[in-house]
């Protein structure tokens, strides 16, 4: 019996032992860092894959800069209807296993049609292996053009991006997004998505602007102004600055941010949407013994007037193409599930009031 | 003896006896039954001793034959009339100093007093020559010659039916010395050495109380080894030291010298890789798991005695422990379970990141390691190895030599053949730094037996990662953890007092709490006395007079 | 010892169900839920106190043969069905997110494999891995679900809606039932405990269950405030989804809800290990068979049988419809039908003992 059992218990583990399915060392596997989405010809997908190339990897364990001039990077592309198809394709063209495990960030074309959208975001939903926390922006040039692109800080592209969105208030506006979220605001009724749009610009990555997507199609870009008081819509504005005259010369504040919550309020038969902005700043430019309470509070009142027209006028506009990326309604709906047909209609009607509440919290060291 | 076993199996046919040899044979045979002819015509039976010195000689020399250590010394007592005595002992193992001084006494005719030739006179007269006090007597050879090899000195006198032991033994032995296994900064410094005698009176030492007991029996057939159970009556568990006490009078072998060839048969897991005893040389050590209400084994000629039942926290624990503050002590054991964990898990990590799960892992981390391996023609699994290898095989080496050559061994096998062994690009530098972590996490556990246990869980590990990355981490990790649930030694679990969880008992495990707090016994060992110590008073704030008065 | 063992079956999939059906609802759902589940465990005890020596060996006792066999082979096919889908959810779970190329079957041979070498040196040991094991999953599950925390960006999902109704409540708990499936399993521990304990250990079971309420509570909040309802209703695995949110940038392993994920193998092996050791005490009154040999025996054989079982399902999709089309209302109707029926006929059989007693 119990040699039986052990004979059994043998087979059993080398039965086991025979395949190591997924032991494959990381230098067998071609580490896809960017994957970029272009629209190919004949309505297919042109789906771009950047790995880093063996040379840089080399010099990254012995802690030198890549010698100028080297590309630590090489693109493999497949074009297909579907990514899958077009990654398959891809395969071909390398000798390792096309890995999606330590993707960074996915660059989307912005010409991309609604369908083939909906198919990529749908791809990198059930992609189990693709990490949810990758990042998504979209492009309006070419994006294997955008893939080459070297950084000024001579690091790999996509370690460049990792750190410009992973590093929160780093950046004026922090426009990160994730795959995952661009997927849970996808499921959602009425509600659009906004992606950061990526562009090339001074031999640089730049990215202060946003687009907002609904349907799969980009319905409206907002400008690097709008863009920083949307950011105070989303609570994603940490540095913005501002200036304003008084006693006729400029004072700035800077640092700004603002923390928003929003409320629908049911008015007879339509909505009412409320913003509520807490915006905190710091005062850096105001002359010598200017820095008076009487001065600090008209500085306030500036601020918050000049923030409210600012968002009342971008809400509007978003309000007139439908397209909600602030989320007013997702909470509302979610109460009242029945309303969700008419939601965009009700959005389209609704009456609009922003509230700015703004404190200074800071003069600096000098009164 | 009563002994039931097969004949030893003899693979090769004996080789022929010459007539020489069976000369010899037969004559000693004759001179053996010589021997006990005399006996027994004297007293109708073979045990027991004649009364006869002749006899008595005859028998001695006809058991040990011409062996040099067995000393025989005929004397002729200083009686009126003068009685022929002998004195038996085992050159090395008497002091010289009091044999002199006994042969002395029993020969100085102004000391004797008048002996008429009735046995009994001659025991009374005996009795008060001898230097020692509590000398026993006894007829039984089996008895005498057992004490005999211990180190006893026999008194044979002509006429009297029974030898005396005199007790003038002064064993070959070294000094007490500092405990080299174990050290410990501060504390008691104290090891115990080869002679039970000795560290039977070392514990004694420590515990001035009379319900320190110590059991023992002889072992061995032919070595015949004194083993000394020790306990503490009134506090261990009786059921406890009634059930070792008889698996020690269970072990049948022919020979004993070490500890650890005891261990095996008293812990009931002899199969087991995980040590199921705490082996160690310090007094302190042994003392201190005594008054846990656990049970030491001393082995007689071992320096090193065992405690049972254990936990496997009893591995981690060392006397540095408790000779240091509460926040050292806390420290110290959560750096030495961090090794553990280190030194187990950190290379099968290693595997199951870099070769089945890389996505768990930061992206510049994968980066770097996928760098650092572009031109290694091996997988992980196989560098883990190679470099495994390189470092028993050193470690080995390095016990095996003199220590000079062992440290120098040490660092040239370090530095050259890890330098070495990076640049010809076996290696990647990044496996150079984990080995030696590891090697590093599985040194900081203070029992060097529970090492060898995890370097086999080790590979287990390493098989487990290879197979299925983390999850397969997990897998084997489960069915360790499950293996060792099912351990226990004498009712104690294993894995006490995590599972199963005794809250009360976490105070000594992975941290250690205050002394003052530590009030209870570990409940698992069931002592009959489940305190330590009263639970803390808040001291009251006493103010310290200045008795010299005020000199300003 | 009874710390139940019966998270592991809804960990993976909770609250899709619950929120699909019972929408803004779902808080009073889940309450609803976790009081049934209460009621439940109730209920068992009570069936344990009228015939406390015995696991199913009471069936035979209590009913006629003809009633008691299917009892007894439901009982059965219900463990392994839950062990089942428990072990082929998990290793699907694996498959999609760490495995991809491991064959399913590797993968589900390892959990019963691990799960029968455990539960091979019985109770004692048993109790006492699942208690290490179990506490550390949990904690460690809190641990990484804390650091979700800052992602919360639904929080209106989370809130209760201030008008309740019935329907989508009751739906919801229906079809969210399975989260506390297993706590069955009390009928078969009860006789190992001593009888003192008892009183003990009931009293620890009802707090070990409030516990896993808050532990469930604190999952529901994270996934649907960091998640939206929408993927939460829209995803196999919500749980993992959220989880593998959780990056820590400056960590060794910066995905600790991936780790956290694999550490979920906990619960399953934890669960696995208990449905086996009670299916092979279950069925070892039936012949009479009281050894270790024969134990080990039958562990074996139902270790295949599980195995055997989770082959049936292809992929989550033909899962998910099995558990709710089939195991829910079934393990319903088991759970709150099967105890009033043994206490009816325990208070029988209580009677007519008295009447005979008394002449």
């Amino acid at each position: 019996m119990r040699r039986a059992l052990f004979a059994a218990v043998l087979v059993l583990v080398s039965a086991l032992l025979g395949g190591c399915w997924d032991d494959r060392s990381i230098e067998h596997r071609a580490i896809v860092l960017i994957i970029g989405i272009d629209q190919g010809p004949d309505q297919q997908l042109m789906v771009h894959f950047q790995v880093p190339t063996s040379q840089a990897l080399s010099s990254l364990s012995v802690s030198s800069t890549p010698s100028a001039g080297t590309p630590s990077a090489y693109v493999v592309s497949g074009t297909g209807r579907t990514v899958a198809e077009a990654m398959t394709q891809a395969q071909g063209k390398v000798s390792g296993d096309l890995y999606l495990g330590q993707t960074q960030a996915i660059i989307l074309s912005s010409h991309l049609p609604a369908p083939q959208f909906a198919s990529v975001v749908n791809f990198f939903a059930r992609m189990g292996p693709m990490d949810k926390t990758a990042f998504v922006a979209v492009t309006p040039e070419p994006v294997a053009q955008v893939m080459q692109r070297q950084p000024q800080e001579g690091m790999l592209a996509a370690l460049y991006l990792n750190s410009l969105f992973s590093c929160r208030r780093c950046q004026e506006v922090d426009l990160t997004r994730t795959v995952w979220a661009m997927e849970m605001r996808a499921q959602a009724p009425v509600t659009a998505i906004w992606l950061p749009l990526l562009k090339d610009k001074d031999a640089n990555y730049q990215v202060n602007e946003v687009a907002i997507y609904q349907g799969g199609r980009p319905v409206m870009t907002l400008t690097p102004e709008q863009t920083v008081y949307f950011g105070y819509m989303i609570n994603a504005t940490s540095k913005a600055a501002m200036v304003f005259p008084l006693h006729g010369s400029p004072v700035s504040v800077r640092a700004l941010s603002s923390s928003t919550s929003t409320r629908v309020l049911a008015q007879g038969g339509g909505l009412h949407l409320r913003a509520d902005l807490k915006v905190q700043g710091i005062v850096d430019t105001l002359a010598p013994g200017e820095a008076t309470l009487a001065n600090l509070r008209t500085l306030q009142n500036e601020v918050s007037q000049g923030i409210a027209i600012q968002e009342l006028a971008l809400l509007r506009s978003m309000q007139q193409q439908g397209v909600d990326p602030v989320g007013f309604m997702a909470p509302y709906l979610w109460q009242h599930q029945e309303l969700t047909p008419k939601a965009e209609a009700l959005y389209r009607s609704a009456s609009l009031e922003v509230r700015v509440h703004t404190r200074i919290i800071g003069v600096g060291d000098v009164l | 003896m009563g002994r039931n076993r097969r004949a030893p199996h003899s693979p090769s046919p004996p080789p022929q006896p010459t007539v020489r040899d069976m000369q010899g044979s037969a004559s000693r045979l004759a001179e053996r039954l010589n021997a006990y002819l005399a006996d027994l015509a004297a007293r109708g039976e073979l045990g027991r001793a004649t009364g006869s010195v002749d006899a008595a000689q005859a028998r001695i020399r006809s058991l040990f034959g011409m062996s040099p250590d067995i000393e025989l010394r005929q004397l002729r007592l200083g009686f009126d009339p003068a009685r022929p005595a002998l004195l038996v002992y085992v050159d090395g193992m008497t002091g010289q100093d009091m044999l002199a001084a006994t042969i002395a006494r029993l020969q100085d005719p102004a000391k004797a007093p008048l002996a008429e030739g009735s046995a009994e006179a001659a025991v009374a007269a005996v009795q008060s020559l001898l230097p020692m006090g509590g000398v026993q007597r006894d007829d039984r050879w089996q008895a005498l010659l057992t004490q005999l090899l211990s180190g006893t000195t026999l008194l044979f006198v002509e006429g009297v039916e029974a030898a005396w032991m005199l007790d003038a033994t002064e064993l070959p032995a070294r000094a007490a010395g500092r405990p080299q296994s174990e050290v410990s900064i501060k504390g008691p410094q104290e090891a115990f050495n080869e002679v039970l005698l000795t560290n039977l009176a070392q514990i004694r030492h420590r515990i001035h109380d009379p319900r320190l007991e110590f059991e023992t029996c002889t072992l061995g057939s032919y070595t015949r080894t004194t083993v000394a159970l020790a306990y503490v009556r009134g506090l261990t568990n009786p059921d406890l030291v009634t059930t070792v006490l008889h698996r020690l009078q269970a072990i049948d072998r022919d020979y004993v010298q070490y500890a650890s060839e005891v261990s095996p048969y008293l812990h009931g897991h002899p199969r087991t890789m995980f040590p199921m005893v705490r082996g160690t040389e310090r007094v302190d050590w042994v003392v201190r798991d005594l008054m846990n209400g656990k049970v030491a084994v001393l082995v007689d000629s071992d320096p090193f005695a065992f405690t049972m039942p254990v936990s496997v926290m009893d591995f981690f624990q060392t006397t540095q422990d408790y000779v240091f503050s509460a926040w050292e002590a806390s420290l110290v054991r959560i750096v030495r379970l961090l090794g553990v964990f280190v030194g187990l898990y950190l290379m099968p990590l290693y595997i199951a990141l870099f070769s089945v799960n890389p996505e768990l892992v930061p992206t510049k981390l994968v980066l770097t390691v996928a760098g650092a391996r572009q031109h290694i023609p091996f997988p992980p699994v196989m560098e883990v190895a190679i470099m495994w290898i390189i470092i028993e095989l050193l470690r080995e080496a390095a016990n095996r030599l003199p220590q000079p050559l062992s440290t120098t061994l040490g660092t040239v096998g370090a530095v050259v053949v890890g330098t070495a062994i990076v640049k010809a690009a076996i290696v990647d530098p990044i496996m150079i730094v984990l080995v030696t972590l590891s090697a590093i996490g599985l040194y900081t556990i203070p029992a060097y037996e529970m090492g060898a246990a995890l370097r086999w869980m080790f590979w287990i590990m390493v098989v487990g990662a290879s197979v299925l990355g983390v999850y397969g981490i997990l897998l084997v990790s489960v069915a360790l953890i499950g293996y060792l649930s099912a351990l226990e030694t004498f009712g104690v679990p294993y894995l006490a007092p995590f599972a199963p969880l005794i809250p009360n008992q976490f105070g000594d495990s992975l941290i250690r709490v205050p002394l003052p707090w530590l009030q209870r016994r570990p409940v698992t060992n069931r002592t009959l006395d489940p305190w330590k110590s009263a639970p803390p008073k808040a001291p009251q704030p006493v103010e310290i007079k200045n008795l010299q008065g005020d000199r300003s | 010892m009874l710390t139940a063992a019966y998270i592991a079956s809804g960990i993976f999939a909770f609250p899709r169900e619950l929120v699909a059906a019972a929408g803004p609802n779902a808080p009073y759902a889940f309450l609803l839920e976790c009081l049934g589940a209460l009621f439940g465990l109730w209920l068992w005890f009570r069936v344990n106190r009228i015939h406390p020596d015995g696991p199913l060996s009471f069936a035979p006792d209590l009913l006629p043969v003809w009633l008691a066999a299917p009892t007894l082979l439901a009982t059965l096919m219900l463990h392994a069905a839950l062990a089942i889908i428990v072990v082929s959810d998990f290793a699907f779970v694996l498959h999609s997110f760490f495995l991809i190329e491991t064959p399913l079957f590797v993968l589900q041979a390892c959990v019963v494999l691990v799960a029968v070498y455990v539960a091979w040196f019985d109770l004692p040991a048993l109790a006492r891995s699942v208690q290490f094991i179990y506490l550390l999953a949990v904690v460690i599950s809190i641990l990484v679900g804390l650091l979700l925390i800052p992602q919360i960006t639904s929080l209106y999902a989370i809130l209760p809606t201030p008008d309740i109704s019935a329907t989508p409540v009751l739906l919801g708990a229906y079809k969210g039932s399975y989260l506390f499936w297993g706590y069955e399993l009390t009928v078969t521990l009860y006789p190992k405990l001593h009888p003192e304990d008892r009183a003990k250990a009931e009293k620890y079971a009802y707090r070990a269950m409030a516990l896993t309420f808050l532990f469930f509570a604190l999952g529901y909040a994270l996934t649907m405030g960091v998640s939206g309802p929408e993927l939460v209703t829209h995803s196999i695995w919500p749980g993992v989804s959220t989880m593998r949110l959780v990056n820590v940038g400056t960590f060794l392993i910066n995905k600790l809800g991936l780790l956290l994920v694999t550490f979920w193998g906990l619960f399953v092996l934890t669960f696995v290990m208990s449905r086996l050791w009670c299916l092979a005490y279950d069925v070892s009154p039936l012949f009479r068979k009281f050894s270790v040999g024969w134990y080990r025996g039958t562990l074996l054989f139902f270790g295949v049988v599980v195995l055997w079982g989770t082959q049936a399902f292809q992929t989550p999709v033909h899962l998910i419809a099995f558990a709710q089309d089939f195991l829910v209302p079934t393990v319903l109707v088991f759970n709150f039908g099967m105890p009033p029926i043994l206490l009816l006929a325990g208070a029988l059989r209580q009677r007519v003992a008295i009447a005979r007693t008394s002449p």
